[in-house]
């Protein structure tokens, strides 16, 4: 299969990468940009460890080709800290141990992101709605709705300042 | 004897400290298998057995070896001079066999590893795997195991003549060598209920799949293997064998795990794939194992069908239990051989005080991936099946069921327990458990506004599931008796640096459990310092003391005995280097709070990192005393330690679709000293969810040809945050008298009681319809049908 | 996997037994079929290529015409193989006269090992069905005479 050359716009930054038009824009992230946060955890679309937001919204990035992907805005967990300091989720979830082995916990954050992004003061459904499309299987859920409540907080009085 | 740790004022021990795992985590910062990458790296997929049970009558490979990209293609005709993986656990009677590295002359199961491919990408390897022809002929499959032992079954093991691995009799004589009376149990009994039940098929399934990257250095001989394994050193001692290649020269290291649960305790055929491809090729090889061949081809468990009977006394006094436990092993043993089954079959008695027990345990091969380690090990089976049996006696003695268990449990004051099943329980308050969770559910109000329900036609019900689970895995000698080739010991390796800093070097293997800040937390403790001067060193065989069994088994309080035991070890000779330059003699200095003083004299002290500086700069050490400041301890378990719980479920039956709603959960957790309380809650709270999981959602499902239907996750559930209910967790500690620490180890519990917790309050809710819920999963489509019959 | 059905063709018995036994036929109505080649008495080589939207493929396979009775019935046996995975089965085609009209009934199992196996097989009977009324249906164009359709 020829290579295509595909701009990818990634945590803000623009990058030419050379990328066979089937190769996922999951494993592009990985392999080409070199972001390895972006997990993959089943590539049937149904985990939802290698969500990363395109233009805000959170997808599926193990079901997206590289190549769709050119033009649009993209973020994943490396984007999410800003200028060394932790984001609120982030401190959230290491806070309320809202992870142990970490593998689910990009996705989860960049789900969870998108929630407070849209939806500063969400109840617990709210928060499960949004999240329902990330399976983890080491915490059991709970302590991760309590980060994101957590956080929630944080960032409405952050915000208030 | 109290527990302590050595003198040390607790500071860190039983506290909830912030995980120091977490900061690269959260970040996506982590390096799991998949993330590793050298110069030069090459990537293997694996060709696998698209049938259940078929003869391979040829493999062509020919066009996958020309298309470009690919490097080679290997199949076992290429593998002379390479063993298998042994089975580890053999117990006298189980027929041989070993794992082989790639099928030979036929294939036992879906997803078996027939060939490899070492490409340029994983896209290319795949591209290859499409192009290899293997003739296969199909031969009949079996996929159950009453179709596995019926007359005339085709035999997957052309060697053993049938597809029995082993007939194993749980005899019922204790540690004491006491033998009960099953005979005059059953012959006594004023009432004798039975139990058939149905586990189903469902394993750890850990959101990261196997990962691994092979490194032959050409100049040093060398092989570097990093691995997504839970136990290192062990892996490290049978590929060798496989290999034939000197263990001296083989360095494993682990990378993050992405989450284990004891899938990744065995070995498997890919470990030694990647190190030969290596080899052949002088090039970096990587196999990351995907989705599917997961589910496929990464060990399944649980699946047992047990037929039971329990004698109980006419007071509600159980007498005895004998019966049957049929394992459906897969198509032949793993690493761990019949272990889970063996505990399923010896763990019947449960918390109860039952002297008389005879089991037969069956392990059968099916054209199914082998059934081996997962979380829990055959305690879940075994807590199924007995606290299902201590409801169907309560209900043939319209005995409350909470009633019948307190008139059955082993009583806190006769510890040591010798149970029936040969094991010795060390600590325990099980009727506190029970009624700690009792009060919390607020059980006879719940009775009274159960019976108001019923009048309204809502069916709700009330479910126990009491567990013992035998954690701190275990007495080395133990292990040997029970022909277990692999060891209970932990070491640890403890260096103070000059600056007064302390390494820990363990040979555990983190998998999300945060085993690095637990250690942290003992060890700090331990020499009186902030934990911010401790680290934890894993995942290096070069520089991890060798352990016995790596993370599985529940450990964690292992490790930290070892780390305790060698931390007297250090302070020991920390105490001989301050004596020495206090002018003092050994014994009139005490090791406390990070420094050496003169008893009775607290202005004549000496900091761990003046000592340490000393020890390093020798110039005024005590006679007999070496240089430096670090000591090792292998801890060998004198017992294994027995941790407990009592859970308590309430569920609401729709009797018109078979749905439940589980209305409220309680736990009782007993894990003896908890070093980090949040960090245990973590453990229990996702150990209930795979425990629901197992309970509700998740199941391998294979037809009648072993053809495995449930290759995705769009088919196999895994429980999402919608499925989790609330629990409430409540602590008791009974501390482990034997264990340094008193730590029992708990990363299990959670997985034991949902199973049976909801069974038992499906049960509970039905009662009026005659609903008896025998098998697992329990959906909605198993309870209507239930309700139709 | 069972595979069934039953087709009406305003034919008798035997002009539907030879129209379902004749290679052209079968090369046009057999779904996706590109290639169809004898390679013995009644033994055939196919090339098809079929699926549903993502599970799609080319399959290579062996066909063989069995127990023949003349106007009455016989068997099939299918053996394909293709990138979705295998696919091997057998089918009784039994052909009985209702007044001016024949009955069809086609009974059969089939076996499917492979990718395709593993995550859809809850698609197969409704992409089995779709291909045998397709191929039913298309026979029944190739008859001298119109009829009245009527496949399960």
């Amino acid at each position: 299969m020829t290579r295509q050359s595909v701009q990818l716009t990634v945590n803000g930054a623009t990058r030419t990468v050379e990328v066979e038009p089937r190769k996922t824009l999951a494993d592009a992230i990985r392999e080409d940009v070199g972001l390895t946060g972006t997990h993959l955890g089943c590539e049937q679309g149904v985990c939802g460890a290698c969500t990363v937001l395109l233009d805000d919204e959170p997808v599926r990035s193990c079901l997206m080709f590289a190549v769709q992907a050119e033009g649009h805005q993209i973020r994943t967990i490396e984007g999410v800290a800003q200028d060394g300091q932790l984001h609120p989720i982030q401190e959230a979830f290491s806070e309320y141990h809202g992870l142990q082995c970490g593998f689910c916990t990009p996705g989860m954050i960049l789900a969870s992101l998108h929630l407070l992004e849209t939806n500063p003061a969400p109840t617990v459904d709210e928060i499960k709605e949004e999240l329902g499309g990330n399976l983890c299987r080491c915490t059991g859920y709970i302590k991760i709705v309590e980060a994101v409540q957590a956080a929630a907080l944080t960032m409405t009085s952050e915000a208030g300042r | 004897m109290t527990a302590t740790v050595g003198r040390e004022t607790r500071r860190w021990i039983g506290e909830s400290v912030r995980r120091r795992e977490d900061l690269p985590l959260v970040q996506g910062k982590g390096r799991y298998a998949a993330d590793l990458e050298v110069p030069g790296m090459v990537h293997m997929a694996v060709l696998r057995s698209p049938h259940g049970h078929a003869r391979i009558r040829g493999i062509d490979a020919s066009r996958a070896r020309a298309l470009p990209g690919v490097f080679d293609v290997i199949s076992a005709a290429d593998l002379a001079g390479i063993g298998e993986f042994p089975v580890l656990w053999r117990l006298p009677g189980l027929k041989p066999s070993g794992i082989p590295v790639l099928a030979r002359d036929k294939v036992r199961y879906v997803g078996e590893p027939v060939a490899a491919v070492v490409a340029e990408s994983r896209y290319v390897a795949e591209d290859a795997l499409d192009l290899i022809e293997v003739d296969y002929e199909p031969l009949p499959a079996v996929a159950d195991v009453e179709a596995a032992i019926a007359p005339g079954a085709p035999v997957i093991n052309d060697a053993w003549g049938d597809n029995i691995a082993i007939k194993h009799v749980v005899s019922g004589v204790n540690a004491k060598g006491e033998a009960g009376d099953v005979e005059g149990a059953f012959a006594a009994a004023h009432t004798v209920v039975t139990g058939r039940f149905k586990i189903n098929r469902f394993s750890g399934v850990p959101l990261e799949t196997r990962g691994l990257l092979a490194i032959h250095d050409p100049l040093s001989g060398d092989l570097t293997l990093w691995s997504s394994s839970q136990v290192a050193h062990k892996l490290r001692t049978q590929l060798s064998e496989v290999l034939n290649f000197p263990e001296a020269s083989i360095r494993i290291r682990t990378p993050n795990l992405g989450g284990g649960f004891g899938v990744k305790w065995d070995a498997y055929p890919e470990d030694a794939l990647v190190c030969i491809l290596a080899q052949r090729l002088g090039r970096p090889v990587k196999y990351i194992e995907d989705r599917r061949e997961h589910l496929q081809a990464t060990v399944h468990a649980r699946e047992q069908l047990h037929e039971l009977e329990m004698a109980v006394a006419e007071d509600g006094t159980v007498l005895g239990i004998r019966g049957r436990i049929y394992c459906d092993l897969g198509a032949h043993p793993h690493s761990v051989g019949i272990g889970p089954a063996w505990v399923t079959g010896v763990s019947l008695t449960g918390q109860y005080a039952i002297k008389n027990l005879s089991c037969d345990v069956y392990a059968i091969a099916t054209n199914k991936v082998p059934s081996s380690t997962f979380r829990g090990f055959g305690g879940p089976e075994a807590t199924f099946a007995i606290e299902r049996l201590m409801d169907k006696a309560a209900l043939a003695l319209a005995m409350d069921p909470a009633e019948i268990r307190r008139r059955n449990y082993i009583q806190p004051d006769e510890f040591p327990w010798f149970s029936a099943g040969g094991g010795v329980f060390d600590s325990g308050n099980y009727p506190g458990l029970l009624e700690k969770a009792l009060a919390a559910v607020g059980y006879d109000a719940l009775r009274d506004e159960q019976a108001r329900l019923r009048e309204q036609g809502v069916h709700r019900g009330i479910g126990i599931g009491a567990y013992i689970h035998t954690a701190g895995f275990g007495p080395s000698m133990v292990l040997g008796l029970l022909s277990y080739y692999t060891s209970g010991y932990e070491g640890s390796t403890i260096k103070v640096d000059p600056g007064g800093n302390v390494t820990i070097y363990t040979g555990m293997i983190p998998m999300g459990q945060g085993t690095e800040t637990t250690l942290a937390q003992v060890a700090a403790d331990q020499f009186g310092v902030d934990i911010d001067k401790v680290k934890v060193v894993w995942g290096d065989t070069s520089q991890t003391p060798y352990t016995g069994f790596g993370s599985a088994g529940s450990r964690s309080n292992v490790a930290a005995a070892a780390i305790i035991k060698a931390g007297e070890v250090v302070k020991a000779k920390a105490e001989r280097i301050a004596a020495n330059l206090l002018e003092a003699s050994p014994d009139d200095v005490v090791y406390a709070d990070g420094a050496v003083t003169v008893k009775g004299s607290p202005d004549k002290r000496v900091e761990l990192r003046e000592i340490a500086e000393q020890a390093y700069l020798a110039h005024r050490l005590p006679e007999g005393d070496q240089p430096t400041l670090e000591g090792t301890y292998v801890y060998d378990p004198a017992l294994f330690t027995i941790a407990s719980g009592c859970h308590i479920a309430v569920v609401d039956v729709d009797v018109e679709t078979g749905e439940l709603k589980i209305v409220k959960y309680v736990v009782v957790d007993d894990a003896g000293t908890i070093i980090n309380p949040l960090l245990v809650e973590g453990q229990i709270q996702g150990g209930l969810a795979q425990g629901f999981g197992g309970a509700q959602l998740e199941e391998f499902v294979y037809d009648e040809d072993g053809q495995l239907l449930t290759q995705s996750f769009m088919d196999y559930l895994l429980p999402s945050i919608h499925e989790m209910p609330d629990v409430e967790i409540h602590h008791q500690v009974t501390p482990s008298p034997h264990t340094p620490g008193g730590f029992k180890g708990m990363g299990e519990a959670g997985t034991f009681p949902p199973g049976p917790a909801l069974a038992n309050a499906v049960s509970d809710a039905l009662r009026p319809l005659g609903v008896e819920v025998d098998a697992m999963p329990i959906t909605s489509n198993a309870v209507w049908a239930l309700l139709q019959r | 996997m069972r595979v069934k059905g039953t087709y009406r063709y305003d034919a008798a018995p035997e002009q539907v037994y030879d129209l379902l036994l004749d290679p052209t036929a079968l090369q046009a109505c057999i779904p996706g079929c590109e290639q169809l080649e004898a390679t013995g008495v009644d033994q055939y080589r196919a090339i098809l290529k079929v699926g549903v939207s993502a599970i799609r493929g080319t399959f290579e396979g062996d066909v063989t015409i069995s127990d023949r009775e003349p106007g009455r019935s016989y068997r099939m046996h299918v053996t394909a193989k293709g990138g979705p995975g295998s696919v091997s089965g057998s089918a009784t085609i039994r052909l009985t006269a209702d007044g001016d009209q024949t009955v069809v009934d086609v009974d059969g199992d089939a076996k499917i090992a492979g990718p395709a196996a593993g995550v859809a097989q809850r698609l197969f009977g409704g992409i089995a069905s779709s291909m045998m009324n397709q191929f039913f249906g298309c026979l029944r164009t190739r008859l001298p005479s119109a009829s009245t359709a009527e496949g399960r």
